[in-house]
């Protein structure tokens, strides 16, 4: 089998990947993108190339921006690989990619990882009931497919995104029957400290309307106690429960949850790059230099998930690694790299702020800490409140030990749908604070590999590593 | 740490250095065991938990032996079932001719007294393990072995260590080892001390160095075999399968995930910490795998690894007195298979510190055999 030799390899094709794999290839470097979706664009700009001028106010603002890093993505020589998913990369940037059912080897000089985020988990009683989806698939079924659900809606959660999509619904003439807000008690005195940021900022007008509007338009009930899931085989409902032992029932067909969005780090983490804790975002990201450069050299993390600072600054951030890496292949000198990164890094900085006021506005409310017994922890090995709890009765504080007892994170997802809890029903439990618990440990491949295609893999090793040592 | 209440320092907190402070706590010594992870964090915790005497060395063979009778009863050793289960172990033959050289390790087996190991023809392979592939021709049985869950056994270990009053500090490394008087001082990278007049060498992959520290040597080589694990199947094997010409351990999990390994291995990451996965490798694992098991053709791999493992080029341990420090003992080296051989080193090395002679005879062990090379 031949080995693919590029300049850099980039994962993920959403703003901070595509303006990497722009920028590269503007400037002579061989460059190949891989992307496991069909359609470029990530998650927030997902279909934007399908869809007509009708749908653009179901994009809001990112449209247009949307579009045009497109087109200019469509019109770079970049070898981009649709439904292709990195499954490991060993040391000197040697990455094996998944693309069409088939192993291929690639070595790349650098490897910009940008992968983005996901949504953080909402374990409460009956969120695994066939009717709950997350606020993310629900945009996404309706940004692909024009999809809405029909019949009774409630929202439940907590976080930015949420009010988008109720602002986007509305847009789209679906109703919603109540939003079910789960966002704690707001730090009046932080967020103040933080306001100017957000005022100055482009989030500002777009943000502050979608939320007042979908406030005011909708019936949204606060809830800082319990809420559970009704229905014994599909969604019934959402009940919200007072410490006082009051309780307000809502009729539902479908259920949307949310609460905040993480760094999507399980590639990073299978690399081994050092991890930090993020005490604003309640969140693990990598350590990542002034070039978005992790631990690990010449592998960089752009984007959402190096931090979620959204996507304008993925975009910068996606090229201020583009021009570390073309440094690191002597494309540019130090001193080019320093005169083009100026302004990008002033951009990347402005874009950033705001974001302290939003992480602080909608912390996460991580309701595992309120779920009941039985609720369902981890998904994949379906694993309990209950059973998680009691293990970490016995030894708080590491999550390697968890996993190991209770399988929570051994499943398909790699933890990434429990670990969140886990760290948090930990923090709780045995009062630590949830860094001290440990990043989850991520192994490649982080999404799962047919055992057929593996066996294909060919790089021309001799069949003799096969036979027995002895 | 405090710095003269030990009688023994038990460097590693793996299986074998658990095992050992748990027998040494059962005659009554105040043990601390130092690990500079956690306890399980390396190869105790990550194996493939094969119990295995089949295929083994017959140098280890009685201490296999005594280690499956500890096994057996493993609950009244650690007060915890550690997942262990007896479904046997099969090597399949794919040719007559592996299967000539099955019969003849039985036939010189039978010579040594053991008669765990039968030869199993084409029809009775297949009664035993249903979907192994056509071609194979016939293989070794041994129905006593079996499996254990290598986190939970390494943890049930420590805890019943620590019922027995043994200390565990984890999270410090020992970078120094000198005597006074009588005395073994240890110093940690925490800038610690603790004594004691017993030092127990249980530091696994690193075991070289603590003999380095002690000035002794011993040719520690350090691999990182890999392992994968499927999603869910339907039950289709109960017995660990290997396979006599190639390199392959296969065993389904009671939830049906399928884990794949046998001893490819891959990098160690030394400064890091860390094992890395060669995934050009593990393709070679997972071609055999589906050439003796035709069913999984559908099966998705979810995640594999390696665990940093300590191996000696003669692939048998090194355990026993030092040859060069009084009161320096060890019991490293078990070169990818010392899983099943944990609840009897710490037996042994009990008896060795304790007693000065031991109940099964371990002269092959004894890193002396490596004196020569030391010069
Ligand atoms: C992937 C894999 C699969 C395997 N499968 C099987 C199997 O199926 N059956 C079987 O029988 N065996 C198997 N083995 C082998 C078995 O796991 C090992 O032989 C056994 O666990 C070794 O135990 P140990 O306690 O010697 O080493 P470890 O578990 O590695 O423990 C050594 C400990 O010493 C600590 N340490 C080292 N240096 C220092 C220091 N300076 N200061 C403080 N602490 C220190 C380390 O942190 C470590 O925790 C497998 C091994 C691997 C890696």
């Amino acid at each position: 089998m031949s080995i693919n030799s590029v300049d850099v390899l980039v994962v993920g094709a959403g703003p901070a990947g595509l303006s990497a794999a722009i920028e590269l290839s503007k400037r002579g470097a061989t460059t190949m993108l891989i992307d496991e979706q069909a359609q470029p664009g990530g998650q927030i700009y997902r279909g934007v190339e399908l869809c007509g001028e009708s749908d653009r106010k179901l994009f809001g603002y990112g449209y247009v921006r949307g579009r045009k890093i497109i087109e200019d993505f469509r019109q770079s020589p970049i070898d981009y690989k649709t439904r292709t998913v990195l499954v490991s990369i060993e040391s000197n940037h040697v990455a094996d990619i998944f693309e069409n059912g088939v192993l291929k080897r690639v070595q790349a000089g650098a490897i910009i990882i940008a992968t983005g985020a996901y949504e953080r988990p909402v374990p409460i009683k009956g969120w695994t009931l066939p009717g709950v989806m997350t606020i993310g698939a629900a945009q996404i079924a309706a940004k692909q497919a024009s999809v809405i659900p029909s019949g009774r809606t409630v929202i439940v959660g907590n976080g930015a995104l949420l009010w988008l999509l109720a602002w986007q619904y509305r847009n789209f003439g679906a109703s919603i029957d109540a939003i079910i807000d789960l966002g704690g008690r707001k730090q009046i005195s932080k967020l103040l400290r933080d306001f100017w940021g957000f005022a100055a900022s482009s989030y500002f007008l777009d943000g502050a309307k979608y939320y007042a509007l979908s406030r005011v338009s909708t019936r949204v009930i606060t809830a800082r106690d319990q809420v559970e899931i009704l229905g014994d085989t599909r969604v019934e409902g959402v009940v919200v429960m007072q410490k006082n032992g009051k309780y307000q029932k809502f009729a539902a067909d479908t259920v949307l949850l949310h609460d905040g969005i993480l760094p999507n780090t399980n590639l990073l983490g299978a690399i081994g790059c050092e991890m930090l804790w993020s005490l604003s975002q309640c969140s693990w990201r990598p350590k990542v230099n002034i070039w978005q450069e992790t631990s690990v050299s010449g592998v960089f993390a752009a984007g959402d998930n190096a931090g979620i600072d959204g996507a304008i600054a993925a975009e910068y951030s996606g090229r201020i690694a583009a021009l570390d890496a073309l440094r690191q292949l002597q494309i540019l000198t130090s001193q080019e790299r320093d005169t083009l990164a100026q302004p990008w890094i002033r951009q990347r900085s402005r874009a950033r702020w705001g974001r302290n006021f939003i992480d602080a506005y909608f912390s996460p409310s991580n309701t595992v800490k309120t779920a009941s017994d039985a609720t369902i922890v981890c998904r994949c090995e379906a694993i309990t409140h209950e059973s998680v709890s009691a293990h970490i009765q016995q030894e708080p504080r590491r999550l390697a030990h968890l996993k190991s007892m209770t399988r929570c994170g051994m499943g398909p997802c790699q933890g990434r749908m429990c670990s969140p809890s886990v760290a948090a029903l930990t923090a709780q439990i045995s009062d630590v604070h949830p860094y001290q618990v440990g990043p989850p440990s991520h192994r490649f491949p982080v999404s799962p590999l047919p055992l057929a295609a593996l066996a294909k893999f060919d790089v021309g090793l001799s069949q003799d590593a096969g036979k027995l040592h002895e | 740490m405090s710095n003269t209440n030990y009688d023994v320092i038990v460097v590693g907190g793996g299986l074998h250095g658990c095992s050992a402070a748990l027998h040494l706590a059962m005659q009554r010594a105040r043990v601390l065991v130092i690990d500079k992870d956690f306890s399980g964090q390396h190869a105790s915790g990550v194996n493939a938990g094969g119990v295995r005497r089949l295929g083994r060395d017959t140098r280890e063979l009685a201490l296999a032996d005594a280690s499956l009778k500890l096994w057996n009863s493993i609950s009244e050793l650690v007060d915890d079932d550690c997942g262990f289960s007896v479904n046997g172990h099969m090597k399949v033959a794919e040719t007559e001719f592996e299967l000539e050289a099955l019969k003849k390790r039985v036939a010189e087996l039978k010579t040594m007294g053991y008669h765990h190991e039968v030869i199993v023809d084409r029809s009775e392979l297949r009664q035993i393990v249903p979907e192994v592939a056509r071609h194979c021709v016939g293989g070794l049985f041994v129905a006593g072995d079996g499996a254990a869950m290598p986190y939970q056994t390494t943890q049930a270990f420590r805890q019943k260590a620590e019922r027995l009053g043994v200390v565990f500090k984890e999270g410090v490394q020992v970078v120094g080892i000198a005597k006074n008087k009588k005395t073994w001082r240890v110093t940690t990278n925490d800038s610690n001390e603790a004594s004691a007049p017993t030092i127990v060498n249980c530091a696994g992959a690193w075991a070289g160095e603590i003999c380095g520290l002690l000035g002794e040597f011993a040719p520690v080589e350090q691999v990182a075999p890999m392992l994968m694990i499927t999603a869910a199947m339907d039950h289709f094997v109960s017995p660990v399968v290997s396979a006599a010409g190639r390199t392959l351990s296969f065993k389904q999990f009671e939830n049906g995930t399928v884990l794949i390994g046998g001893g490819l291995t891959g990098y160690v990451d030394k400064a890091r910490n860390r094992a890395e996965l060669n995934f050009s490798k593990l393709a070679i694992n997972a071609r055999t795998a589906l050439d003796l098991f035709p069913i999984m053709e559908q099966s998705k791999i979810v995640r594999s690894w390696a665990g940093i493992e300590a191996r000696m080029p003669d692939d048998i341990p090194v355990m026993g007195a030092s040859s060069t420090n009084e009161g320096v003992f060890h019991s490293f080296g078990y070169s990818l298979h010392g899983f099943q051989l944990g609840p009897i080193s710490g037996q042994i090395i009990a008896e060795a510190v304790c007693k000065g002679n031991t109940s099964v005879d371990i002269s092959p062990f004894s890193i002396n055999r490596f004196v020569d090379q030391a010069r």
